[in-house]
């Protein structure tokens, strides 16, 4: 096992640790934060993977794919933010209810 | 050197793991972001020790840095959040969720420990598709592998991002609330000195390291999404220090500069069809050339388009008091007179 593995490990671990999170809680800026910690994960898979060859350069595809990435979920991190700000200036609420919850608490 | 190498990487990927499952368990949201910045900066140490020097950069200023500001201002503007006090139908409700959880976090645990096993059983010494890019950078037109890959070899997905990020910016443009006047008349507080100070001194370094990054892409770790991020960057600063008004930047300039790369790279990859050639296989000779040209076009789209989405999430000082209900000073005066 090499120091490379330990971060491939550390991305799986992250990406489960998000999917957790997203699908447990309901506070949408909480959903949103999970959504990128499960993105760091699998960006860290993705590199992990780039480079098992010891000693060589790692492959540059993967590599241009996280780039793409990153940039890609900081669109979907502020897109997912304007909508919270619209749902929560129409309704007053930032987490997600559910018909079953909204009868509960009437 | 070995051991020293090891210690410091258990000790990153540790920090990374408890920092993740700290910000997801936190309950306060503002703890919550701050140690998601946090997470992103040592995010950043890791693709530096994963030999990604692109990748470290893009992320040191998305992640850590913009997409803290965003969320910060968000955290700000839900603060006033009234949640249903019943603490009967809380019971209720988590009574019902708690089969749900438990059975959640066994198939979490179960995927994970799959996804492990599988990554352990890879076959050890693949080298992926390094072997190809390297046979083919004699007709890339720039020497760093990355950018080659990014805007040449696999110019298609770059295209269809740029296309995203414009389709982002368009939602959040649509979706921003209509009266912004607040956010216009955001008061100039005594601390703003500081940051007034601040922006004098930064901008240009930053503008200068951006045009660094622009040059370096071909050659070195750097390129357009690192140019446009810091160009990004630098428009937060200039908004959040009241040196530029959004409202004041008119229209068009705005959605010319924010659907450039798009227009660019749709026009070469036509140009290029036109000319009998597949969709983007630039000729040989000019390859650099165009690389050089959807670059430019690429960062000036990105770091606008950042603006944009910036602009979309005011900052939470314009926030509409939706549960306290204070008059505000314009209701007052009238109700006086």
């Amino acid at each position: 096992m090499s120091q490379v593995t330990l971060y491939t490990i550390t991305g799986v671990i992250l990406f489960f640790m998000g999917l957790r999170a997203f699908l447990l809680y309901a506070h949408l800026v909480r959903k949103i934060l999970a959504f990128n910690v499960m993105g760091s994960g699998i960006f860290l898979l993705l590199v992990g993977i780039a480079s098992r060859v010891p000693c060589a350069a790692p492959d540059p595809v993967p590599h241009a794919l996280v780039l793409t990435g990153i940039v890609v979920s900081v669109s979907f991190t502020a897109f997912g933010l304007v909508l919270l700000r619209r749902i929560y200036a129409k309704t007053g609420k930032a987490h997600i209810t559910t018909e079953m919850e909204d009868t509960d608490a009437q | 050197m070995s051991t020293i190498a090891w210690l410091f990487d258990g000790l990153l990927v540790a920090a990374l793991l408890y920092l993740a499952w700290s910000l997801l368990s936190e309950q306060d949201l503002f703890k919550a972001v701050v140690l998601f910045i946090a997470f992103g900066l040592l995010m950043a140490l890791s693709w530096t020790r994963l030999q990604a020097p692109d990748i470290a950069l893009a992320e040191a200023v998305i992640s850590a840095g913009l997409s803290g500001v965003l969320l910060l201002d968000a955290v700000g503007y839900v603060r006033g959040e009234k949640r249903p006090a019943s603490t009967q139908s809380e019971a209720v409700k988590a009574r019902r969720i708690e089969p749900v959880r438990t059975g959640l976090n066994l198939l979490a645990l179960l995927f994970c420990a799959a996804l492990i096993w599988a990554v352990l059983n890879l076959p050890p010494l693949d080298s992926g598709l390094s072997s190809i890019v390297q046979a083919q950078m004699g007709s890339a037109g720039v020497t760093s592998q990355i950018t080659a890959v990014l805007l040449n070899f696999r110019g298609y997905d770059t295209l269809l991002e740029v296309a995203v990020l414009v389709l982002a910016a368009i939602g959040c443009l649509t979706l921003r609330e209509a009266d912004q006047s607040a956010a216009a008349a955001h008061s100039r507080e005594p601390g703003m000195q500081v940051l007034d100070g601040m922006i004098q001194l930064v901008i240009p370094v930053m503008l200068l390291v951006s045009g660094y990054l622009l040059w370096a892409g071909e050659h070195a770790p750097g390129g357009a999404f690192q140019t446009g991020a810091m160009l990004g960057a630098a428009g937060f600063l200039l908004l959040l220090g009241n040196r530029m008004h959004f409202q004041q930047i008119p229209g068009w300039l705005l959605r010319i500069s924010a659907s450039l790369g798009l227009s660019i790279f749709l026009l070469v990859a036509g140009g290029i069809a036109i000319s009998g050639r597949s969709l983007l296989e630039y000729p040989v000779s000019n390859a650099g050339k165009l690389i050089v040209l959807l670059e430019t076009a690429i960062s000036i789209s990105i770091g606008s388009i950042l603006i944009i989405l910036f602009a979309a999430n005011p900052p939470s000082a314009s926030s509409p008091t939706i549960d306290q209900a204070t008059p505000s000073e314009d209701t007052t005066e009238i109700g006086s007179k």
